[in-house]
């Protein structure tokens, strides 16, 4: 910035000069041009006063007589006479006719022509005339005046020398050099001159090279402006004036003045640098002190202020930096706690409880002490959260959050894990201790919940798992945690105590699932088919299809043990397809060897949800070539009411493709005759539970059991009874008049070359290929 | 004033010079024909300038230089001033004369024109005058 000061200075003083130059030569120019005035002026002057001072002597009496005496000697002595009164240097008496009568040089011109004929005429006016001519060589102001007598008689001619007074005159008026010079031809240019001398001889030698044009003029070492003026004669001889000024003189104001500017812009300069330096004092090393802050903050130091200073708006800045750096640090804590706490209720998170919990065992692990951990979740949150509706389930959470904060300690830590999800920490003496916490902690959910101007009970089941008993680390303990918790909810307790060995069992029900999976990619599962008696006819007319499982370690599995887990984990639909896929194939070759039989098949809740399911099992039956009739497909009461609406869909699709549908486990689930009727349905399956016992004097059963026949014919469906165990059961029910049956009485669910032989050669069995004829 | 301005005479003639302003002259020529000076006078001086030779005598005054006359001197006694650019000369025996004119600012006399008179003839003769 400073150099942008010093060029701007400097160029200011060149634009000073420069311009300074031009005016200075303007200046000049016009001065000159004064001078050549003053000059002609003066000249002019010099000739009138000299013609009326002539006029005046020439009116003398006497000498007018003297004239008139026409005596040769008398003539030239008052002429010389008078040249001395006038101190006129050549004298002239002219005749009227121009010719010389007398001179003062010697009667050199006597007789002869007047060397200026042209003044003659002009002389003889009375007021005379005057010019300037060149005569010997010089320059004169000649004049001419008439001798009157009273009319003139004769003409004076009185010739004075322009000399260097007369170039001084005009020098004194106009501070200008002047040189007066007449050429002569073949010698030294006469010269006149108010130069000093070895100027003089300069321009001498100027003039007789080649003239003195062009405005300048370099005379020894000075530098001159010039004009040179003509000077106008009386005998067209050429007589130059060169007016002439010096440059180094006239340019002395101006130096000065260029001296006073640089003196200014130095001390402008100098001011410039020094309010420089207090600038950088008051708003550069704040800048720099500002920047260091800004760093600081960067690198995530919220602490270290800014100090105040000097210069109002510099503080301003300051301040409201360091307000910044505190709203940034104020932010970021704030995002480290939205990070590690629970958004909804505040309370620590997982990742926030399992770092601390890490700590703890790590300090527990010192000192020896016991850490034990309560894992909790709520019980039926999911429909406590559909009743109240999420708003308010949400209040229900912070709500436990905050009753949980007032039961714990002061030291231990409860973490909202996520969902309907809790944990609290403790550190304790001894582990019998950890039942007291939990029954504490479960002293939270005694009081029911009011919210929504409603009051809910709400229970939650806990797990507890204590290092080092349970787990060497944080994330076992969570787990092993967890795990007491599942037991707990199972066996419908408030708090379960983890048992060392449970862990196996969710860890086999994981395996399980691969390896089901595995299993169904395999073709490694098995279908048993349990044949369906049709009671009038004594025959059988369906079998069911029941999944095994010839597990490599476990051995065969039952459904119970993996359709649950299944169903869970959402891979039924797999194994469903599977099934109907092997079902249907079974069931075409029966028919196709002479078997009139069809298979009813197992759909879980989750299978109706899937809209391919009818198309594909169309398709199926159309490869098999099994004709839809000869398929049931049993769906059980519960799984049609967990959303009856959708179910409804699916079903009616199925039974647009003219496939049979059963209710299983008839009984057991929340349906109600409205629902019944909507469902297009054909047959209806009692559950085994209640015709297992029948025969046995179990009379509610029976009851139950021939009303349900009863509405299930009052309502168009065909009553199928399972589990019937016993030939009086069987009987009863055929009293009942029940449709169908199936159970162990009859046979238990066989592999499908067993079954065959069955249908071969069972009473009930259909024999080779021939239908109708029975056994007994 | 000089009256009047041009007075030829015939030589031997006298004239006076009476000032009749209220300032006083100082008449003088320098005429080759007549060099006289009257000193500063008034009224009439003593004596009159006798004009003996014949020519032109300019008058002036050495105090008023406007003042001039011309003394007109002749050897005959015949000569007139012209009035009007006419002059009459009469009474002139019978003979042959030679007519010359003079005026102010000559530079060159005119030719001078020959008539011849008989007894009681009358001539007239036309002089062209001017600058030349």
């Amino acid at each position: 910035m400073v150099w942008a000061l010093v060029l701007l200075q400097a160029a200011t003083l060149v634009a000073v000069h420069v311009a300074g130059q031009r005016n200075l030569r303007q200046t000049l120019a016009e001065e000159l041009r004064v001078g050549a005035r003053v000059l002609n002026r003066i000249l002019a002057a010099r000739g009138r006063q000299l013609t009326d001072t002539a006029r005046v002597l020439a009116a003398d009496f006497a000498f007018r007589e003297a004239i008139a005496s026409a005596d040769r000697p008398t003539l030239t002595s008052a002429l010389v006479n008078l040249g001395t009164r006038i101190d006129g240097h050549v004298l002239f008496l002219i005749s009227l006719d121009g010719s010389v009568d007398a001179d003062t040089l010697g009667g050199h011109f006597v007789s002869r022509p007047f060397p200026v004929p042209s003044l003659v005429p002009r002389g003889a006016s009375p007021t005379g005339a005057a010019a300037i001519v060149t005569f010997d060589n010089r320059p004169f102001q000649f004049v001419v005046v008439p001798v009157l007598a009273p009319q003139p008689i004769a003409l004076v001619c009185i010739g004075f020398t322009i000399d260097e007074a007369v170039l001084e005159d005009v020098q004194r008026l106009t501070a200008l050099e002047l040189s007066l010079w007449a050429p002569n031809p073949g010698a030294q240019p006469l010269l006149i001159s108010t130069l000093p001398q070895d100027k003089q001889s300069s321009l001498r030698e100027r003039i007789r090279d080649g003239g003195v044009r062009g405005e300048t003029l370099q005379l020894g070492s000075d530098t001159y402006q010039t004009m040179l003026q003509p000077i106008d004669t009386g005998d067209a001889s050429a007589i130059n004036v060169l007016l002439q000024r010096s440059l180094e003189e006239a340019q002395g104001p101006l130096r000065k003045l260029e001296l006073q500017i640089f003196e200014l812009s130095g001390a402008a300069l100098l001011m410039a640098i020094v309010a420089a330096i207090f600038f950088a004092r008051g708003v550069t090393s704040p800048l720099r002190r500002l920047a260091e802050a800004a760093q600081r903050i960067g690198r995530g130091d919220y602490s270290t202020p800014v100090e105040s200073p000097q210069d109002e708006e510099m503080a301003q800045l300051a301040t409201a930096f360091n307000r910044m750096g505190t709203e940034i640090g104020g932010r970021e804590e704030q995002i480290r706690f939205q990070g590690s706490h629970d958004g909804l209720t505040g309370l620590p998170n997982r990742t926030l409880f399992l770092d601390r919990l890490a700590l703890w065992i790590t300090s527990a692990k010192r000192r020896g002490a016991l850490v034990g951990m309560v894992m909790m979740d709520l019980d039926r949150f999911k429909e406590i959260n559909d009743t109240l509706g999420h708003s308010l389930g949400d209040d229900l959470l912070v709500e436990i959050g905050r009753r949980l904060r007032q039961t714990i300690r002061e030291s231990d830590t409860v973490a909202r894990l996520g969902g309907d999800e809790f944990a609290v920490m403790f550190e304790i003496g001894a582990a019998p201790n950890a039942v007291e916490v939990a029954q504490r902690i479960g002293g939270a959910f005694e009081t029911p919940f009011t919210l929504g101007g409603v009051s809910i009970d709400v229970k939650a089941s806990m797990g507890i798992a204590l290092y080092p008993p349970h787990a060497e680390d944080a994330g076992t303990l969570m787990k092993r945690a967890d795990v007491a918790m599942y037991e707990a909810k199972r066996s419908h307790r408030a708090y379960a105590l983890y048992e060392p060995g449970r862990d196996e069992h969710s860890l086999r029900r994981l395996a399980i699932l691969s390896e089901l999976r595995q299993a169904v990619a395999s073709d490694a599962l098995e279908l048993h088919y349990q044949p369906k008696i049709d009671i009038a006819t004594d025959r059988a007319i369906h079998a069911e299809a029941l999944v095994r499982w010839l597990h490599p370690v476990h051995g065969m599995m039952a459904p119970d043990e993996f359709i649950p887990l299944a169903e869970q984990s959402g891979n039924i639909g797999m194994i469903t397809k599977w099934v109907l896929r092997r079902a249907i194939g079974d069931c075409a070759g029966w028919n196709r060897a002479g078997f009139d039989l069809g298979v009813a098949v197992n759909l879980s809740a989750l299978d109706l949800y899937d809209a391919e399911l009818p198309t594909l099992i169309s398709g199926l039956l159309h490869d098999q070539g099994l004709h839809p009739s000869k398929l049931v497909l049993e769906i059980t009461e519960s799984a049609i009411m967990k959303d009856a609406a959708y179910a409804l869909k699916t079903l009616r699709d199925v039974k647009t493709r003219g496939i049979t549908l059963a209710i299983d486990d008839y009984g057991t689930g929340y349906s109600s005759l409205a629902h019944l009727k909507r469902f297009p349905l054909d047959e209806l399956k009692i559950d085994k539970s209640f015709t297992m016992n029948l025969g046995q004097g179990a009379t509610e059963d029976s009851v139950i059991v021939r009303s349900t026949i009863d509405l299930g014919h009052n309502m168009g469906l065909k009553v199928v009874a399972e589990g019937v165990e016993s030939a009086s059961g069987y009987a009863i029910l055929k009293r009942f008049g029940c449709d169908m049956v199936q159970g162990y009485f009859i046979s238990r669910p066989l592999p499908p070359p067993q079954f065959l032989a069955w249908m071969t050669e069972s009473q009930w069995g259909l024999g080779s290929g021939v239908s109708s004829s029975t056994e007994g | 004033m000089f009256v009047p301005h041009i007075l030829p005479i015939q030589t031997g003639t006298a004239v006076t010079f009476p000032n009749s302003d209220n300032v006083r002259h100082q008449v003088y020529s320098f005429s080759a024909a007549k060099k006289f000076q009257l000193p500063l006078y008034a009224g009439t001086p003593a004596a009159p300038v006798v004009f003996d030779k014949p020519g032109v005598v300019t008058l002036g005054c050495n105090i008023h230089d406007h003042m001039s006359a011309y003394l007109v001197v002749v050897d005959t006694p015949y000569f007139a001033l012209t009035v009007a650019g006419r002059g009459e000369l009469s009474s002139l025996p019978e003979g042959k004369y030679d007519v010359r004119v003079w005026y102010a600012g000559m530079r060159y006399e005119p030719l001078p024109q020959p008539v011849s008179l008989g007894a009681g003839e009358q001539s007239s003769l036309t002089f062209k005058i001017g600058n030349k």
